[in-house]
This record gives structure tokens, sequence and C-alpha cells, in this order.
């Protein structure tokens, strides 16, 4: 028995050394990639993998997240000192990109980024060129992918039923809000007898929606949060006034009983399904992803041919893509776009496979079908990307790079990464939020707002 | 008025209904909603209706089927569940039964200490262990590999396991094992013909706790493991949540397929359960 015993212990021990010795064998790369939305985003994703490792022979070792995960799961490799070579996702360039590079923690990827940068739309590349505090200078710490920006999206039979043609939809900025609000949401209740609304207008504190919406409203205020080199602004009455006023507009579309009262408490998806259940004629959303859904659900197997051909229908027929109305001011409203960063790391252990990943990825044959897989939800970050037929095959899809193609903003974060920590915590919602549940004005809550601001990024 | 009539009882009985029916609807409330999700046709999942206008099984056959992009690999991620939840929980049984014999009939020299030193890890919560156990993890080359969630598990199971079974067989008779070694038995026949039988439901309730903790894990198989060919069926859920178009009936429908596992194991050990993970908790 003694003996049993000895041998137990000792298979036992060695099977846990087995374990724990990596079996050396084929070079390998680690990448992190969030999980993509439909099928055929991952599908390009994993052609591309497969096409690398045919013409390298490194094994990828490719794990996917959801996109709220990304970051945690990140977040943990770097504390633990194990992060994978590539990372990308959707998220992390509104929360981590700008803090990892200004704290040193991603590789310098300048000398594949300059050779390719021509090929590029002049806001992509400037999105990755960071600053790394660590070294005291600027350099390409991140790679483009895809980017996004601001839309309306509006059930054209809603409208139709409210009695309203999309040709009586105004132009103007206040004109346009009061119609939807005034007009359209009355007229709908009495015709219909259902207790719809005519916007759905998000304001929740964890919604990135509410963020990207409020601050589309400022863009329409000519808001200037920061200059070129990152500077604080928010000492300028011009700039007081402006976020005043694009909070007053915001909010009183929720004080005025136009959007869900449930709509102060949204999280992103919220907006999606108040839309495809017909509570509401018209969403702000910060991709196409509302029609896409009907798109993707139009080639889903899955789904009745009735129910397929319904989602045919909404896509082609009954939801329109648009842009916002003139600003304030009467000037063209020009968007701001968030640009899809991923990253390599400083820790990373095969950083020479990982750049070469990285410039692979990034040729037009393996970055095209990778952004169009997502059906229009996310916009090319190359020039040639945009000039793709794909991107004049449908009214949405054409929407989407008019709206692109008349020129893009960035984000206060590519200039002042602390940015990200007031968009993680939601310092725009909070004010809409003292407006419309604590009854404050808005000069009071943009006076909140500001000394929040200044005390995180100033 | 019959003689078993009292009003005093009926009285009791009204009170106990005010509360027991209150407390049973909100903990069924979420669990009917559950069940209407999985059998509601994707257009109307989230319509708040009380009952679908046309009730499906269509959902159940998505998922049977994997038609889903998001349930691509489950067969197999329900399969890593359970293979990890029963890992999980042979390997604490063959761990905190052989510590808890050792403790308090062999009363190894210092094993009182042994044991309260494991449960002094209970004062740190598991989710700030999580981090260490991924560095430990990358350490010894396990990451992404089912061993590391089981051996993550089964030192969280582990020091409740060795005291629930240490408590349970200070009950048993010393004299049984004085009996059984004046018979000339060895230690581990002390172990495998007396020790185990009379141990039986207090290590069925234990083993039944640390498969179902490892099956509800959700932060530690997160973290330790990546490919959605590893994953546990309970962290591949959370890819629903990646969409701003979740498919809600679909995951509803999963969540209900992956509650059912355990609600069977849970009752079928039920009698067990209470026995045995209470056995020794009140010296007699």
């Amino acid at each position: 028995m003694k003996s049993f015993v000895k041998i137990a212990a000792a298979l036992a021990a060695a099977g846990m050394l087995t374990a724990a010795i990596p079996v050396a064998a084929q070079e390998t790369l680690v990448v992190w990639w969030v999980k993509g939305f439909y099928k055929s985003e991952d599908d390009a994703l994993f052609a591309a993998i497969k096409k690398y490792e045919a013409k390298t022979g490194v094994k990828v070792e490719l794990s996917q997240y959801p996109v709220q995960d990304m970051i945690p799961k990140t977040v943990a490799a770097l504390d633990a000192g194990n992060p994978p070579d590539v990372a990308y996702a959707d998220v992390y360039d509104f929360q981590v990109t700008g803090k990892w590079a200004f704290e040193g923690k991603l590789e310098d990827i300048s000398d594949i980024i300059v050779p390719i940068k021509d090929r590029f739309l002049k806001n992509t590349i400037e999105t990755t060129f960071l600053y790394n505090d660590k070294t005291k200078k600027k350099a390409y710490y991140a790679f483009p992918l895809k980017q996004q920006t601001m839309h309306i999206q509006y059930w054209k039979d809603m409208l139709g039923e409210a009695g309203f043609k999309e040709s009586d939809i105004p132009t103007t900025w206040k004109a346009y809000w009061d119609f939807w609000c005034d007009k359209v949401q009355p007229a709908h209740r009495s015709k219909t007898g259902k207790r719809t609304y005519a916007i759905g207008h998000p304001m929740g504190v964890d919604a990135s929606d509410s963020f990207y919406s409020f601050l589309t409203f400022m863009d329409a205020y000519n808001v200037k949060l920061v200059d070129d080199n990152g500077k604080l602004l928010v000492d300028d009455p011009k700039v007081k006034a402006g976020l005043t006023n694009a909070l007053r507009d915001y909010t009183s579309i929720r004080t005025r009983g136009c959007t869900p009262p449930s709509s102060t408490s949204w999280k992103d998806p919220d907006n999606n399904v108040a839309f495809h259940n017909k509570t509401i004629l018209m969403t702000h959303n910060a991709t196409i992803s509302i029609a896409a859904k009907w798109l993707d659900d139009a080639n889903n197997p899955a789904l009745s041919a009735e129910q397929r051909a319904q989602a045919k229908k909404n896509y082609e027929q009954l939801i329109a893509t648009a842009g916002f109305p003139a600003k304030p001011d009467g000037s063209k409203f020009v968007y701001r776009a968030a640009v899809k960063t991923g990253v390599v790391f400083d820790l990373a252990k095969n950083k020479k496979r990982a750049k070469e990943f990285v410039a692979f990825i990034l040729n037009e044959e393996n970055l095209q079908p990778y952004v169009e897989g997502s059906l229009g939800r996310w916009y090319p970050v190359t020039i040639a990307g945009t000039k793709s037929a794909f991107w004049q095959g449908d009214p949405h899809r054409k929407a989407v790079y008019n709206q692109f193609t008349a020129g893009t903003v960035p984000f206060e974060f590519v200039r002042n990464w602390r940015f990200t920590i007031l968009n993680n915590e939601n310092v725009w919602a909070k004010a809409m939020s003292r407006v419309v549940n604590d009854g404050w004005t808005p000069e009071k809550a943009t006076d909140e707002m500001i000394a929040r601001i200044k005390q995180v990024a100033g | 008025m019959s003689a078993g009539f009292s009003w005093r009882k009926v009285s009791t009985e009204a009170k106990l209904l005010l509360i027991g029916i209150p407390v049973a609807l909100w903990t069924l409330l979420p669990i009917y909603h559950l069940a209407l999700f999985a059998i509601s046709p994707k257009d109307s999942a989230m319509s708040g209706h009380l009952w679908p206008d046309h009730p499906t099984l269509r959902n159940f056959v998505i998922v049977f089927t994997q038609q889903h992009h998001y349930l691509e690999y489950f067969w197999r991620q329900m399969w890593n569940s359970l293979v990890i939840a029963v890992a999980v929980g042979a390997l604490t049984l063959f761990v905190a039964t052989g510590a808890a014999f050792a403790i308090s009939r062999l009363r190894v020299k210092g094993g009182r200490a042994v044991m309260n030193l494991a449960l002094l890890t209970y004062f740190i919560p598991a989710a700030f262990l999580a981090v260490p156990m991924y560095k430990t993890m990358g350490v010894y080359g396990l990451l992404n590999t089912q061993w590391a969630l089981i051996l993550a598990m089964m030192a969280i199971a582990a020091p409740y396991s060795i005291w629930v079974l240490k408590q349970a067989s200070d009950k048993l008779p010393y004299e049984l094992d004085e009996a059984a070694r004046i018979d000339g038995a060895s230690p581990l026949q002390l172990f495998r013909l007396v020790y185990l039988p009379l141990m039986m439901p207090s290590l069925v309730a234990v083993g039944t706790y640390a498969l179902l903790l490892a099956w509800n894990e959700y932060l530690y198989a997160f973290l330790l493991l990546s490919n959605d060919r590893e994953l546990t069926l309970g962290v591949a859920l959370g890819n629903f949540l990646a969409a701003d178009d979740s498919p809600w009936e679909l995951l509803m429908t999963t969540g209900l397929i992956y509650a059912l596992p355990p609600a069977a194991i849970y009752y079928a050990f039920k009698r067990y359960m209470v026995g045995g993970l209470t056995a020794g908790a009140v010296k007699s």
C-alpha cells in the first residue's frame, strides 16, 4: 500500500510538472481581440490570421472577449506582468489607450505606422500619435482600425403615421428638435392612441451613448474644451456659455417629456431596444447598429421567412439614417469621430512578430473585409477603404459616408488623456441628472461640471 | 366548532402565508421572466407581456443546434463547465477528506493550526485574490488551461470543505478507530473501511458544494480562461452582452439551460446538503 501511495504521488507530481513546463514548439503570438458583433467580422479576422500564419509560420493564439470584458481582462494581465502581444478592443480609445501611452505601457510602433501613414485618413492617424510621460515624447503608440460617429435613425412609417413626410423634417437646430418634440409626438399619440415618444435620448450615467450624444450637442455650439496641446479652455466665457446652452438643449428634451422617463437611466442598448420596439420614433446613436441589426436579421437563417422579410423591409424601406441638423449658428455640422485603436504592449513577449502582425492586419486586403464585415457599423480608417463600393451600397451606408466625408473632429482625450477619466465617470450625464432630477439650472450644473473637468484634466 | 380549529392557529398560518407568499413571488419572479424570455419569439421578447402571444420552443432549437454566432461552442462550453465542476468537486473532496481525516482522526501535530490558517484565507475576499492567482497561474504556465481554474476553485473551496468535514468527523465515536486499530487496521484501512462509509452524507454535501461553486463561478473563469473553446458556458454567456442589440431571448434560454444541471444536482442530493453541511456545527 505504501508503495502504491508513493507511485500515485510521483505520477501526480509528474503530471503537474508536465502541465507546468511549456512545450518547446512553434513560435507563437498572443493576440486578444474583441468579439465581433457579427459573424462576418470574426470570419474576416480569422481569414487574415490564417493568411498571416501561412505566410510566417507563426502560430497566432487568438482569444476573443466581449467588449465589456476586454479592459478588465487586459488590466489584470498588465498588472500580472503578462499582457498579450497584440490587443484590440472597441473601447480602448475611449478608456485606456491614451492613459497606457502616458504611463509608458505601450510599445512605440512608429516604425510600422510612419511608412504607411499616408494611406490613412488624417484624423485617424492623429488619434494614435500619443504622449508618453516616461520618454517625454509623442509617438505612434497605437494603430487605428476603424471609426464611428453619431447618426440619427428614425422610423419613416411612424413619421407617416403622425401625418408627416421626411421632407417636413426641418434642417435648422431649434426647429428640428421642436418638430420632433412638439409636432410629431403629439400627432403620433393622437392618431395611434399609443404612448410613444418622439426621441430616444440617452442620459444614463452608465452609457457611452449619453456622453457621445451630449458631446455632439456641445459641438453644435462650437465648444472646444481643449486646445491642440491638451490645455483646458473651460475658463473661456464662450466655452461656459456653449456648455450651458448644450446642457439646456439636451435636458429640455427630457423636461418637455419627449423622451421616455426611463432614458435618464438608460444603458447603451436601451435606445436600440426602445427603437426596435417602436416606443420611440427616432434616436441618435454612435453607429448605425440600429439599422444594421435589421440587415443582420434579414440574413439570419435561424429566423422564419416572415421575420426575415420584415427585417429586410425595415432595413430597406422603413428606417432612415440621417445626420444632425445645422448648428444653432447655421453652419454645417462637423461630427466627432471616435477612432478605434489597438496596441502592442511594452511588456509583450514577442514584439517583433506583434508589429509584423499589426502591419499585416493593416494591409487593405485584410482590413477592408474586417471593417465591412460589421455591416456598416464601423467606418474605414484608410482612404482606400472609404472608396469601396460598399459605402455606396444602400442609403444607410451612403448617409454614413456623407457624414464622414464632410470632415470630422477628434475627441478631447486625443489631446488630453485625462478626459478618458471624465468620460468614464460621465460628468456629462451627471450634469444632466442635476438639471433633470435635482432641479438645478443648467448654469449651476455647468459650473459643477467645469469644476470637475478642471479638477481631473487641469 | 371542530376540536382541531383554533383562531390562534389560523392567525399564525395567515401570518406565515402573508410573509411566505410575497417572498415566494419575489424569488420566483426573476425565474418566471427567465422562462418567459426563453419561450418568447425574438420580436416579442422585450414586449413586457406577462405571457407571449405565440409561445415557442424555437429558441431552444437555436441554442441546441448552435445556430447563433455567440453559441458556436455551446456544447463544448457546457462540457467544459461540467468537466471543471466535476473535477473541482472530486479533487476538493480528495484533499478535504484527507485533511479532515488527518486532523480529526489521526490528530496530526499542527493539523488544527493548518486548518485555521486555511480558514484565515476567507478573510480576504476571493475577488481580491484574482489578480495574484492570475499571476501565479502565469508563472506556472497554466493560463488558459482548465487546470488553472480547477486548481483556483479547489483553493477557494477546500478550507470550508476541510472545516465542515473535520467538524463532522469529530462527531464520530473515537472508539470505532480504536476497535479497528486493535483488529490490526492500518491508517489507510481505517480511512477506507471505517471513516469513508460513516462520512458519506457529509462527503456528498461537500462534493456538491464544491461542484456548484465551480459551476457558478464567473470571475476566476473569466480571468483564467481565454480561448472560446476552453471557456465555461457561464463566462461565454457574457458574449451576449457585447452587442447593443443583444439577442436577449437566446441569452435567457441559454441561461435557463445552464441553470438546470445545478438545480437537478441540488435536488438529487438535497437530503444530504442540510444534514451534511451542518453536521458537527453544534456539539452534541
